[in-house]
C-alpha cells in the first residue's frame, strides 16, 4: 500500500498503518519464537517520517532503514515506506533478529567505539569497522533463525551463506570475516549488502535516535526481561520443547555465567594454603610488639610460616609444553603473591614416573622432563613423600592419568587442561580452557 | 540514575537502616572518604579502622591484669564510639587483613563487641574491601563473615571523577536517618517469607566457589537482611533500582533477581479476580499485559471449565482495545484450550483482522 494510491491519507494515517504492521509483526514473531515472546513485547515502535517522492509525491522505501534497525533502548525504528511494503513476516523476522542483538549485548560488546553519532548510513568511509562487526553479529544470531525454519530476507548474512560453521560467538566470526572480506576484496565485489541494525549492534548511537532520556526498559528491567527469558527458554528445554542451539546456550551462559578460572585458581590456591598451614598463627617463640604495654602478660606474638607447595607437571607426550609453561609461570604468580616474590618452589615432572625434584624461584628455570607415558600417581607419591612435607600439592595435567585411589594427607589442587581429562571427587579441581583465551 | 549514585544512596539506606554494608572497590577510588563524608552529613562521628595493620588483639580486647583479674581491654577507637552512643564505624581493608584478624571482626560485626565492651545499637557499621583478585595479598572473605554484609560494588565514574576534581567531591545525598518502624518491618518480612514458601530452595544456597563465598548468597540471616531493606526503601521512598542493589547485595544475584521480579508481578491482577470482574484495569505496557494474559490462560485451560473459558474472553476483549497484538496472541492459546461445549464468542471476530495480517488464520 501506498500515499500515492491513497492520496486521502495524510501521515497520520500511515503512521497508524505502520503501527498496525507492527503490531501484526510482533504478533507473527511471537507465534513463530514462543520463547522470545516476552521480548516481542517489550520492543517499542517508533515511526520515522516518510522519505516523499520529489515528482510523486509518494512514499518511497528508504533502503538505510529496511532492518528496521534498533536502539540500545528497545526502540524499533519504522520508517514508513518500508514498513509498508516491507512483508509482515519479514518485519517479524527482523524483531526476532533485533532481539538477538539486544538481548546478546552486542552494543556492550562491540569493538566500535565512536565518540559521535553517525548516520544511519552505514556506508561512509570510517565505518568499515563498525559494518564489520554488524555482519559478525549477524551471523551469530542468523543462525538460530534459521534452525527455527525462518530463513532471513535476501542479501542478509549467515554462516551457511558465508561457508563459516555454525554456533560461533561473533567475536570469533569477526576475526573470519576479516580474512574472507581481505580474500573477496583481491576477487572484487563485496562479502555481502550491508544492512545497518542499529546502535543495538554496534553502540554507536544514530542521527534518529531519541536523546538519552527517551524512555525504554531500566538497565533493572532489561536484566529481568533477560532473566526470565533465560529461564522460560530452560523450562522448555526442560519439557523437551525445541529451542535453537544458539538460543540454549545463551541461556545457560546467562543464567550461570562462567566462572574465570584464573581467579579460581587463585582463590584455591590462596585457600589450600591458608587451611593447612593455618598462615597466620600466635605462637611464644618470639616476643609480641606489645609485650612492653603490659609486663604482667605474656602475649604471643603473630608469626607466619611459610606455606610450602609442589608442583607436579604431567610431562607426558599428550600434554603441550607451551602450555604447560604458560600454566605454571600463573601459580608461581599466584603463590608468590601469597607467600612473597622470591620464595623457593619445588617441582616435580612426571610422566610415567617421577623425575628429579627441581628447586627454582622462577617458572622459567624449570626444565620439562619426560614425554612418555602418564600416571601421576607415582608423581603424587614422590610430592607427598618429600621432606619438608608440602602443605599443597599441585597438579598440571590433562587429566588422562590413573590418580590415586584414596585422599591424600595434603590437598591436591587439580589443573585440568582441555575439556576431556578427569580428576578425582576429592581434590580441588580447575578446569583450563585448551585455547589461550 | 548513575551507577555511583545508585551505590551511594543505597550505601544510605543501608545504614539507615543500620544493616552492614560492605564496599567492594579497588583501592584508591574514594570508598573511606565517601564514607567520612557520609558521616559529616549525618553528623555521626566517624572511626576508621583499618584491618591490614592490626592484630587480633585490636578486635578481641587487649588481655591486661586489674585487681587479679583478666580484662579484655577495648582500643580507643570502640571506647569513643561507646562514648558518643553512635556513630559510624568503617571496618577498612577486609580482604587484606590475614584470616586471624577477619576471625576477630567477625565477632565485632557480629555481636557488636570489642574485647568487654559492647558498641551501642546506633552505631553503624560499614566496611570497604578490595576485591582479592585486584590485590595480590588479598585473602577471599569467609563465607560467615561475607554473609553477614549486604555487598555493594563500588562503581567509579570518570566524569563524577572529573568534576570532583574540578568542583570538589560530592556529599552522599542522603535524607534524615529514618528506620522503618517494627510494623513495616513485619510487613516487609512476611512478604520475604511468602516468597520463600513459593521457591523454598532459595532459602539456604551457600556457593561452592570460594571466590563466590565471599560474597552475597542467600541464607535465612540475608533474607532477614533483605526484608529490613525492603521496608527500609518504602520508609524511604528510594528509587527502584537502589532497591534492587541492596536486595541483590544481601541475597545474591540469582536469589535477588527472583524476589524482585516477584515483588515486580505483584501488582499484576491476579487471574481469578480478572475472570470475576472483567473490568479491572489492565498494566499499560505490553510485555506486563502478555504476561497477564498468559496467567489467564494458564489459570483457564487449568480450570477447564466452560464458563470460565466463556468469560475469559471479556478480558482478552478488553486487552484487545489497548493491545490487539497481545490479545489476538492470547486469543489463539485460548481458543486451542476450547473445553467441550464451550460457544466462541463474539470477541474473537474483532482479532481476526490482526490474525489474518500476521498470517495465522486463512
Amino acid at each position: 500500500m501506498n500515499n500515492s494510491q491513497n492520496p486521502e491519507l495524510g501521515s497520520e494515517g500511515a503512521a497508524d498503518q505502520v503501527l498496525a504492521r507492527f503490531a501484526s509483526a510482533r504478533l507473527w514473531a511471537a507465534h513463530r519464537a514462543p520463547y522470545l515472546a516476552s521480548a516481542v513485547f517489550a520492543l517499542t515502535p517508533v515511526v520515522l517520517a516518510p522519505l516523499v517522492d520529489e515528482r510523486t509525491g509518494g512514499l518511497v522505501p528508504d533502503p538505510e532503514f529496511r532492518a528496521f534497525p534498533v536502539d540500545t533502548r528497545w526502540h524499533v525504528h519504522l520508517e514508513t515506506g518500508t514498513a509498508l511494503t516491507t512483508p509482515v513476516p519479514e518485519i517479524g523476522w527482523w524483531l526476532l533478529h533485533h532481539i538477538g542483538h539486544l538481548v546478546r549485548a552486542h552494543a556492550a560488546r562491540s569493538p566500535v567505539r565512536a565518540e559521535t553519532t553517525v548516520s544511519a548510513a552505514a556506508g561512509a568511509p570510517g565505518d568499515t569497522e563498525a559494518r564489520r562487526w554488524n555482519q559478525a553479529a549477524d551471523a551469530e544470531i542468523n543462525d538460530d533463525l534459521a534452525a527455527e525454519g525462518l530463513p532471513g530476507p535476501d542479501g542478509v548474512i549467515s554462516p551457511a551463506v558465508l561457508g563459516l560453521p555454525p554456533h560461533l560467538t561473533a567475536e570469533e566470526y569477526l576475526s573470519r570475516l576479516d580474512v574472507l572480506a581481505e580474500a573477496v576484496g583481491r576477487g572484487g565485489h563485496e562479502l555481502a549488502e550491508s544492512v545497518d541494525c542499529g546502535s543495538a549492534a554496534d553502540g554507536v548511537r544514530r542521527d534518529q535516535e531519541l536523546p538519552e532520556s527517551g524512555g525504554g526498559p531500566t538497565e533493572l528491567e532489561r536484566e529481568l526481561l533477560e532473566r526470565s527469558l533465560a529461564v522460560g527458554i530452560q523450562d522448555r528445554v526442560a519439557a523437551r520443547s525445541e529451542v535453537p542451539l544458539g538460543w540454549r546456550r545463551w541461556a545457560e551462559a546467562r543464567l550461570q555465567p562462567a566462572v574465570n578460572w584464573r581467579a579460581r585458581l587463585a582463590a584455591l590456591i590462596r585457600r589450600g594454603h591458608g587451611l593447612t598451614s593455618g598462615r597466620v598463627d600466635f605462637s611464644h617463640r618470639r616476643p609480641s610488639r606489645r609485650a612492653g604495654s603490659c609486663p604482667d602478660i605474656a602475649l604471643p606474638a603473630m608469626v607466619q610460616p611459610v606455606p610450602a607447595a609442589v608442583v607436579v607437571i604431567d610431562t607426558s607426550g599428550s600434554v603441550s609444553s607451551v602450555r604447560l609453561r604458560r600454566l605454571l609461570s600463573e601459580v608461581t604468580a599466584i603463590l608468590h603473591g601469597v607467600g612473597g616474590t622470591g620464595r623457593r618452589l619445588r617441582v616435580l615432572c612426571c610422566d610415567l614416573t617421577a623425575h628429579p625434584v627441581q628447586e627454582v624461584t622462577r617458572a622459567e628455570d624449570v626444565v620439562l622432563l619426560g614425554g612418555g607415558g602418564t600416571d601421576m600417581r607415582a608423581g603424587i607419591a614422590e610430592a607427598t613423600a618429600l621432606r619438608p612435607r608440602p602443605d599443597l600439592v599441585i597438579v598440571l595435567t590433562d587429566g588422562q592419568t590413573p590418580w590415586p585411589v584414596r585422599r591424600l594427607a595434603v590437598p591436591l589442587l587439580v589443573c585440568l587442561i582441555g575439556e576431556d581429562g578427569s580428576a578425582p571427587e576429592w581434590a580441588h579441581t580447575v578446569r583450563i580452557p585448551e585455547e589461550e583465551p | 540514575m548513575s551507577p555511583t549514585s545508585v551505590v551511594r544512596s543505597a550505601v544510605g539506606v543501608a545504614v539507615a537502616a543500620n544493616l552492614p554494608v560492605l564496599l567492594w572497590g579497588a583501592p584508591g577510588t574514594g570508598k573511606t572518604s565517601s564514607v567520612l563524608a557520609l558521616g559529616a552529613a549525618l553528623d555521626l562521628p566517624v572511626e576508621v579502622v583499618v584491618g591490614s595493620i592490626r592484630e587480633p588483639s585490636d578486635f578481641s580486647g587487649l588481655p591486661m591484669v586489674r585487681d587479679g583479674r583478666t580484662w579484655f581491654a577495648p582500643p580507643r577507637w570502640a571506647e569513643r564510639l561507646s562514648e558518643a552512643g553512635r556513630g559510624l564505624l568503617l571496618l577498612d581493608e577486609l580482604t587484606t587483613a590475614p584470616p586471624s584478624v577477619q576471625a576477630a571482626m567477625l565477632r565485632v560485626v557480629l555481636e557488636r563487641t570489642v574485647g568487654d565492651l559492647e558498641l551501642p545499637a546506633a552505631v553503624r557499621i560499614v566496611a570497604a574491601a578490595n576485591p582479592p583478585e585486584s590485590a595480590a595479598d588479598g585473602w577471599e572473605l569467609s563465607a560467615p563473615l561475607a554473609n553477614r554484609f549486604v555487598h555493594l560494588d563500588w562503581q567509579v565514574d570518570a566524569i563524577d571523577v572529573a568534576e570532583g576534581l574540578a568542583a570538589g567531591f560530592p556529599v552522599p545525598t542522603t535524607g534524615p536517618l529514618v528506620s522503618p518502624s517494627p510494623a513495616e518491618i513485619g510487613g516487609a518480612r512476611s512478604m520475604v517469607a511468602a516468597f520463600l514458601r513459593v521457591r523454598p530452595e532459595l532459602l539456604l544456597a551457600v556457593p561452592e566457589e570460594p571466590s563466590r563465598a565471599g560474597r552475597a548468597w542467600p541464607s535465612p540471616r540475608t533474607w532477614e537482611a533483605a526484608a529490613t531493606i525492603l521496608a527500609a526503601c518504602t520508609t524511604g521512598e528510594v528509587a527502584e533500582e537502589v532497591r534492587a542493589e541492596l536486595v541483590l547485595g544481601a541475597v545474591g544475584a540469582a536469589a535477588g533477581f527472583e524476589l524482585i521480579s516477584w515483588l515486580r508481578n505483584l501488582d499484576l491482577p491476579d487471574p481469578e479476580t480478572l475472570l470475576s470482574a472483567p473490568d479491572t484495569p489492565l498494566p499499560e505496557r505490553a510485555d506486563r499485559l502478555y504476561a497477564v494474559l498468559g496467567a489467564v490462560v494458564a489459570h483457564v485451560a487449568a480450570d477447564g471449565s466452560p464458563a470460565t473459558w466463556e468469560a475469559a474472553w471479556a478480558v482478552v476483549a478488553t486487552a484487545a482495545r489497548k493491545a490487539p497484538d497481545v490479545a489476538a496472541g492470547a486469543a489463539r492459546s485460548l481458543a486451542k484450550a476450547r473445553p467441550a461445549g464451550a460457544a466462541l464468542p463474539h470477541a474473537m471476530r474483532g482479532l481476526t483482522p490482526i490474525l489474518r495480517a500476521a498470517g495465522l488464520l486463512r
